[in-house]
């Protein structure tokens, strides 16, 4: 191994740990979010007083035209803007999952038929899928929003499962269990999704990182979670009703989602290159 | 006697991009129970192809051309719905593969993949299975069995692996054993230790063989008959004294010929 090679590995395990360390933040700030604050504006003269402060002890991160506190609100947005792509994740890791086991698994002319689908899906722009969908939806929530992502995010996922499972089901192992009268769906379950699961879990992971910015274009266009409701498209759009001059509305958001971003990927890349060395031994 | 296994006019072909290969040609064989009946042959000849086949497990793009018959056990396994046969392989009918790395699943533990034989075949007690593929692993010579049980295949050497897939093979004794290759893969040394663990199991459970190589030599110290095959086609049977002292097809003897062997210089 040459020295270029060992810097980067370093540079790489840093930059992992960098990423794994902001995720934790953000979950334990999710999940403490509820005991920080509602996030509703004060009551009495602060409704007027503590209008657009910037960050200071009282308040880290300064308030909002409306007196709320910031930091509050990001907590709570947090949790709701993670929320959704974990959610919208395991839809597609189910049907993803599903579509793709089931195509590998098919004769010929279903898998083909079903890969169309996918490949009709992949080419229609998911933005413009997910808006019609928005717009035929009565009520937002949190769920609907994350089933709506889910369903629209899922034909990628399904081809990585349909290529690993091609690949495992000509493997010698599976001749092997098929030559000792193992039905067809215990080699799936035993032997072949197993054999998916860490391309699935890096592919899942990266999932999660374009559901962020979806999820946040979609709210700052009030197509998404509706206000008063914070998630961190949504405080994105309280900075455009203001002024520039109120910075902190506009940085802490975007930074929270360009970090959560940027961890994701770091982290699902790092499961990907683990992934294809673990295969290679 | 009736014979274990009787092949007849056993045809199969691969669908090719223009025309269709035909890897088994039109042979005829039969196995007695018990008995150890090598099927030689030079890599591409149909041995393999006549051994998934039996198995009922050729590759989608394979076919098995109507008018033959694999009896075994008195029924025609070509005519006998997937569910049953499902239930044979494994349990009556077992298949030993040349690259024991390739058919163990690497993210399994060994003494799993010997367990699931059980449970695939009625076995409901994990427990009960589990400790029948620990003796089992004893009994194919895996020192620490227990520990063992727990390693994954690329922890094993090659030729712990191959032991690993007779315990898969053997463990419910079935009547007949398709080995393929067993030790093909396997360094010299160990290729003696393996086959005579082969053979011990065999003597045990009373199991016929249908050893599937190209090692001649192996076949003389194993084997009571001999099949040759070139091309798909059967080309000499006989049993293991009459091939090596008088064969009678001249590709037998052009095997024979291209044996390795010492000469001692007297």
């Amino acid at each position: 191994m040459t020295a270029a090679t060992t810097a980067r590995r370093r540079r790489r395990r840093t930059a992992w740990r960098f990423a794994l360390a902001t995720l934790l933040i953000l979950v334990a700030g999710a999940l403490v979010a509820p005991w920080v604050g509602s996030g509703a504006p004060p009551e009495g003269p602060a409704l007027v007083d503590e209008r657009l402060l910037p960050p200071s002890w009282d308040h880290p991160m300064g308030t909002d035209a409306s007196a709320r506190d910031l930091l509050q609100r990001m907590l709570l947005g947090t949790r709701v803007s993670l929320g959704v792509a974990v959610l919208a994740t395991t839809v597609m890791l189910l049907v993803g999952v599903a579509w793709g086991g089931i195509a590998g698994f098919a004769p010929p002319r279903l898998d083909r038929w079903m890969m169309r689908f996918v490949d009709a899906m992949m080419a229609t722009p998911r933005l413009l899928i997910v808006l019609a969908l928005v717009s035929v939806t009565q009520r937002m929530s949190v769920p609907v929003l994350a089933l709506l992502l889910g369903i629209t995010g899922w034909p990628h996922l399904s081809r990585v499962v349909r290529a690993r499972v091609r690949e495992l089901i000509v493997t010698d192992y599976v001749l092997a269990a098929r030559a000792l009268g193992t039905p067809t769906w215990r080699i799936l379950v035993r032997h072949v999704l197993p054999g998916a699961a860490p391309s699935v879990v890096a592919a899942g992971v990266l999932a999660v990182a374009s559901i962020i910015p979806l999820e946040a274009a979609l709210s700052y266009y009030g197509a998404g979670i509706a206000p008063p409701t914070p998630s961190w498209g949504v405080l994105l759009q309280d900075v455009s009703a203001h002024p520039l001059d109120a910075w902190w509305l506009l940085a802490f958001p975007a930074v929270a989602i360009a970090a959560t971003v940027l961890s994701v990927n770091v982290l699902g890349g790092q499961l990907q290159r683990h992934d294809s060395s673990g295969q290679s031994t | 006697m009736t014979p274990l296994l009787s092949v007849e006019n056993l045809r199969v072909t691969y669908a090719g991009r223009d025309a269709d290969r035909i890897a088994v040609d039109d042979i005829s064989f039969t196995v007695e129970p018990g008995e150890i009946v090598a099927l030689v042959g030079e890599s591409g000849s149909g041995k393999t192809a006549t051994g998934l086949a039996i198995m009922g497990i050729l590759s989608p793009n394979a076919r098995v051309a109507p008018g033959g018959a694999i009896r075994f056990e008195g029924r025609d396994l070509l005519a006998t719905p997937e569910k049953e046969l499902r239930d044979l392989r494994g349990r009556r009918i077992s298949m030993v593969f040349q690259e024991p790395a390739a058919a163990l699943n690497p993210v399994m533990r060994v003494g799993d993949q010997v367990a699931e034989v059980a449970l695939v075949h009625g076995e409901r007690d994990r427990h009960a299975a589990r400790s029948r593929a620990v003796e089992m692993l004893v009994r194919v010579g895996l020192a620490d069995a227990e520990r063992q049980y727990r390693s994954y295949p690329h922890e094993l050497s090659g030729g712990m692996r191959q032991r690993v897939m007779l315990a898969i093979a053997l463990l419910l004794k079935p009547a007949l054993v398709i080995a393929d290759e067993p030790t093909s893969a396997l360094d010299v040394t160990v290729q003696a230790q393996v086959l005579s663990l082969l053979l011990d199991l065999q003597r045990e459970s009373q199991t016929a063989v249908l050893f599937i190589t190209h090692d001649l030599g192996v076949v003389a110290e194993t084997c009571s008959r001999a099949l040759v095959m070139r091309a798909g086609a059967i080309v000499e049977a006989a049993s293991v004294d009459d091939l090596f002292h008088a064969p009678k097809h001249p590709y037998t003897r052009d095997l024979l010929a291209a044996m390795p062997r010492i000469v001692s210089s007297r």
